[in-house]
């Protein structure tokens, strides 16, 4: 059944991409272009996602005939938990925040959200959260010399550390 | 003999040996952090070796990204997530030995083959590297072409489960590819108008989205705190490795015979050499079936071929100064940097300056043995820290290790969407390992088809005009049609059989 | 009235302090490390001169410069990453030839009018080369051969579409009155993989800087016909100028500068392109690109600001006459 809905979703990305990739010019010695792969990629995506959802089509006759009813039920997926929103969350949180609290303490932010929500014990959570986002921002900024966001908060330096 | 005494005086004193050492700890972190590869852990070094000697900054480089791509294992094996791309092609093989608690086991084999490769990859350095040169240069953008198509082709024919499914991911990652300045017209392609996106889609953000992003949320999603690698008091490091190599070797040599070639084409490197090998490792298996379920032969030759790419990528760079692989690319400007230039009179320079070189090469590698070694034993810190906390901290090094490679936010948004996707795409049973192959392949394909029709005025044929070509072209095309003949066959037996009585 | 006093207090003190920031601002700038944005990525000619006027600055300014790649786009992400700095001074930016490119290929709206220039510290004009097995002699015959070749027949290479070395190359042909679609460019990403282009005979001649074809020539796989210079170079005494061999003043080239955003304070300005000119002068930096056979040239702000508007007007035109205008 997910194949289905996988198979139409590649099918509509595959016309997408060949109603985008017609915007593209074309080289002049040539009747082919910049277009040319990704209009490729675009028919590849059309064919097989038709495939995807033909063949699930076929597996879930098969199927209904081969139990005689056709409501049969889809088989039981594994349930998430909300919680798993939280990793994209976090990495969102981190774009927006960053510049202006700064790498260092928005992980440290991060980190302990996620810590407690999985149930680690407070004091545990901090310590770890805090040491933690402090090494990889000494590691990257100092050490490898990223120029990781210090953060508008914190503009001017942070004369205990630095 | 002069000349050889002087050279090995130059690395083998404390200095170098130092240097060594300390790089080879720190290509282990870069290596083990998902987000840093090997590409990166050189450019990293680039500032640091303006205040060093030739040879010890040669050695820190070489050093460092060998054990780099070694290191990639390590995540890999323990939380499914590679460390570098060249792992990407056997991450699930050793992912699947350590859910069975043989993560040690199967980090010696790779540790083992990572430096038998890097030693092979030397000693064809030291011994045809002018020839091997001359070969590679025969390579043009024909060739290049089919090269790639063979890598492409590779990750479908070697992915378990629905090629369909392993079809479209692949296209995937070759649809990403296209993504900024087309090289052929100049013309922009799905930037929607955001400038960093005209650099195109770099492989490491997509890469940590693919494989981290996707454990992390499936971590966060479950109930289970359970870690799935459990310690076993029986695995050891190197006990089995006699064993294997014993019942082995000879995909270990293959490996290393295919890794040093295609390392030593300008163009193509480690991460190719890993998915080919793989391939033909797993096309010549009288045990195919156990491919995908934790086989050590798929390790065995995609470990010995990265890193002899590696190895390998050196051969053009050092007889031509053209780089072999994009480490490389960043070695040439070191050398130039340091009065050593590239071409063949590095090979006739009186100083031992070029015994040096290969013998830090030696160095560097057996020096694997026993940081690796120690690494596989710290790396237990996988399974002992709780998942509570280790995750976190995961999520924090691939935020700061997309934003690393170049600096830019936009990079954080490539690893965020593309995880989402990937995320996806693998609840639905998608592989992922073929996307990495199309993105870092897809524009190796395109750009190369462009320039030779550009060339030839859209003839076709000219892709089976020339000797190399038109054999890479052939071996492409069978393997395309290996399905169907195979099937044709095993119909005609059916037939012969079902006739006979 | 308490309340006033506070607030007018407040606003001199304020005042006096903002005074006080902006002149210590000029008299004791720089007073932290200073950044140097790259466009181009680490390992590359553009970056290791980079690291060493960088090293050379750092003992003129007495501060650290760290150095920044922001790769990219053909260049516009490193070139738009210098323009949206702070003009304080503490963000500074080696711009390159692409600054005068970029816009008429319609791929940004940044010119040479959004930067400070500072000072210019590097040329290198474009060479001619070909395969040391090819059956041009000199640069007559390879000329002779672009011309008498069928229409788009002569295949060349050496950086992407629009890259400087296909802009300088197909400048030349129009100043030798050969039209420009007698040849086809086969766009290469940057010069290592033209030059192997070269060697494995897919395409008939490179046009890149000399010093990046000179492993190869060294290695006797590559020839070098001819250099657009009004002067050999000192580097390669060998290779004739395109002003000997057919008496063309024709000069257009790959420049590399340092530069800041628009609007930076003036006397931080000559204070650094004093410092930059000592540091051009200094051996640290003479030595490294005499060694890398890379061209030197300084011009001070003035100058340099002068030379990218004519460069402009001259890289418009060509990219006008092949079409390649956005």
């Amino acid at each position: 059944m997910r194949d289905l809905f996988a198979g139409l979703a590649f099918f509509a990305a595959g016309v997408a991409t060949i109603m985008m990739a017609r915007q593209f010019p074309t080289l002049p010695s040539l009747q082919y272009g910049p277009s040319l792969f990704p209009t490729i990629v675009g028919v590849g995506f059309c064919l097989g996602g038709a495939a995807l959802a033909v063949n699930a089509l076929l597996a879930r006759r098969q199927l209904a005939l081969a139990r005689g009813t056709d409501n049969a039920p889809a088989p039981a997926t594994q349930r998430m938990r909300p919680t798993m929103v939280l990793p994209p969350l976090a990495v969102l949180f981190y774009i927006l925040a960053s510049d202006y609290l700064g790498a260092a303490l928005t992980m440290a932010m991060i980190m302990l959200v996620l810590m407690l929500v999985r149930k680690t014990a407070v004091v545990v959570a901090v310590i770890a959260s805090v040491v933690v986002a402090l090494a990889i921002y000494f590691v990257f900024s100092r050490y490898l010399l990223i120029p990781l966001p210090q953060g508008v908060l914190f503009e001017g330096g942070l004369p205990w550390i630095f | 003999m002069d000349i050889l005494i002087n050279g090995i005086g130059l690395v083998l004193n404390i200095e170098t040996l130092l240097v060594i050492f300390l790089a080879s700890l720190f290509g282990i972190f870069v290596g083990a952090v998902p987000g840093l590869t090997a590409t990166m852990a050189v450019a990293l070094l680039v500032p640091l070796t303006f205040y060093m000697d030739t040879i010890p900054a040669i050695a820190a480089i070489v050093t460092t990204s060998a054990m780099a791509i070694f290191a990639g294992d390590i995540p890999g094996t323990y939380l499914n997530i590679p460390g570098t791309p060249a792992s990407a092609a056997y991450v699930g093989e050793s992912y699947a030995l350590a859910k069975k608690g043989r993560a040690r086991e199967a980090l010696g084999i790779n540790l083992v083959c990572s430096v038998f490769g890097g030693i092979f990859g030397t000693i064809i350095l030291i011994v045809v590297a002018q020839s091997l040169a001359e070969v590679a240069l025969q390579f043009s953008a024909f060739e290049y072409f089919w090269l790639a198509v063979l890598g492409l082709s590779c990750s479908i024919f070697i992915s378990v489960g629905s090629r369909i499914k392993a079809f479209l991911s692949l296209l995937f990652g070759v649809l990403l590819s296209t993504v900024g300045l087309d090289m052929m017209s100049g013309a922009p392609r799905f930037t929607f108008g955001v400038p960093d996106l005209m650099a195109g889609i770099n492989f490491i953000p997509v890469m940590i989205g693919m494989f981290a992003l996707n454990e992390l949320i499936s971590y966060y999603g479950s109930r289970s705190e359970k870690k799935n690698i459990g310690i076993d008091d029986s695995d050891s490091v190197f006990r089995q490795v006699p064993n294997h190599l014993k019942r082995y070797w000879r995909n270990m040599v293959r490996g290393s015979s295919i890794g040093t070639l295609i390392g030593a084409l300008p163009g193509a490197g480690a991460d190719i050499a890993a998915w080919i090998s793989y391939g033909v490792g797993k096309g010549r298996s009288k045990e195919k079936e156990k491919y995908g379920t934790g086989n050590v032969e798929g390790i065995v030759d995609a470990s010995s071929a990265n890193n002899s790419g590696i190895s390998g990528a050196w051969v053009p760079a050092l007889v031509f100064g053209i780089p072999g692989d994009s480490i490389t690319a960043i070695v040439i400007g070191v050398l130039y940097m340091k009065g050593m230039n590239p071409g063949p009179t590095i090979f006739m320079d009186s100083t031992g300056m070029i015994y040096a070189l290969f013998l830090v090469f030696i160095v560097a590698n057996l020096m694997m043995l026993p940081v690796g070694y120690a690494a596989i034993r710290l790396s237990k810190l996988f399974i002992l820290t709780p998942s509570r906390i280790l995750m976190p901290a995961i999520l924090c090094f691939c935020i700061v290790g997309a934003f690393a490679i170049n600096n830019s936010v936009v990079d954080i948004w490539l690893m965020l969407i593309v995880g989402l996707v990937a995320y996806l795409l693998a609840v639905n049973d998608f592989p992922m390992a073929p996307a990495i192959l199309g993105l870092v392949l897809g524009k190796v394909v395109e750009n190369n088809f462009m320039s030779a029709m550009l060339r030839t005025g859209g003839d076709l044929t000219s892709f089976f005009a020339r000797p190399i070509s038109a054999g890479l072209g052939v071996a492409v095309i069978l393997l395309w049609c290996s399905p169907l003949l195979l099937r044709a066959y095993r119909r005609y037996r059916a037939n012969r059989a079902a006739i006979a009585p | 009235m308490k309340k006033l006093t506070i607030g007018r207090k407040a606003l001199c003190s304020s005042v006096v302090l903002t005074a006080l920031l902006a002149t210590t601002a000029q008299a004791d700038y720089p007073e932290r490390p200073l950044t140097l944005i790259v466009p181009w990525a680490a390992g590359g000619g553009t970056d290791a001169t980079a690291r060493t006027i960088a090293r050379a600055l750092e003992e003129e300014l007495g501060q650290n410069v760290n150095v920044v790649n922001r790769t990219g786009g053909s260049g516009v992400v490193g070139h738009t990453a210098m323009i949206n700095a702070a003009p304080d001074g503490y963000t500074l930016g080696l711009a390159t030839v692409e600054v005068n490119t970029m816009h008429w290929l319609g791929l940004t709206n940044l010119t040479h009018e959004d930067f400070t220039p500072i000072g210019q510290i590097n040329y290198d004009p474009p060479g001619i080369q070909v395969a040391a097995d090819a059956p041009y002699e000199d640069l007559g015959d390879l000329l002779e051969a672009i011309r008498s070749a069928p229409q788009g027949g002569f295949t060349t290479s050496g950086t992407g579409q629009g890259g400087i070395w296909h802009l300088a190359f197909t400048g030349f042909l129009l100043d030798q009155d050969i039209p420009v679609d007698q040849i086809v460019w086969i766009p290469s990403e940057g010069s290592a993989p033209a030059m192997t282009e070269l060697a494995s005979g897919g395409i008939e001649a490179v046009s890149t800087s000399v010093p990046e074809a000179r492993s190869m020539i060294e290695a006797g796989r590559v020839k070098s016909l001819a250099v657009m210079a009004p002067e050999r170079l000192a580097a390669f005494p060998d290779i004739p100028t395109t002003r000997e061999l057919v008496d063309s003043t024709y000069q257009v080239g790959a420049w590399r500068g340092i530069v800041g955003p628009q609007g930076m304070d003036e006397e931080v300005v000559a204070t650094l392109e004093a410092a930059l000119e000592a540091a051009y002068q200094s051996d640290t930096y003479q030595d490294f690109m005499s060694q890398r056979g890379f061209g030197t040239e300084w011009r001070d702000a003035e100058a340099f600001g002068q030379m990218m508007q004519e460069m402009d007007g001259v890289l418009g035109e060509i990219v006008e006459q092949v079409g390649l205008a956005n």
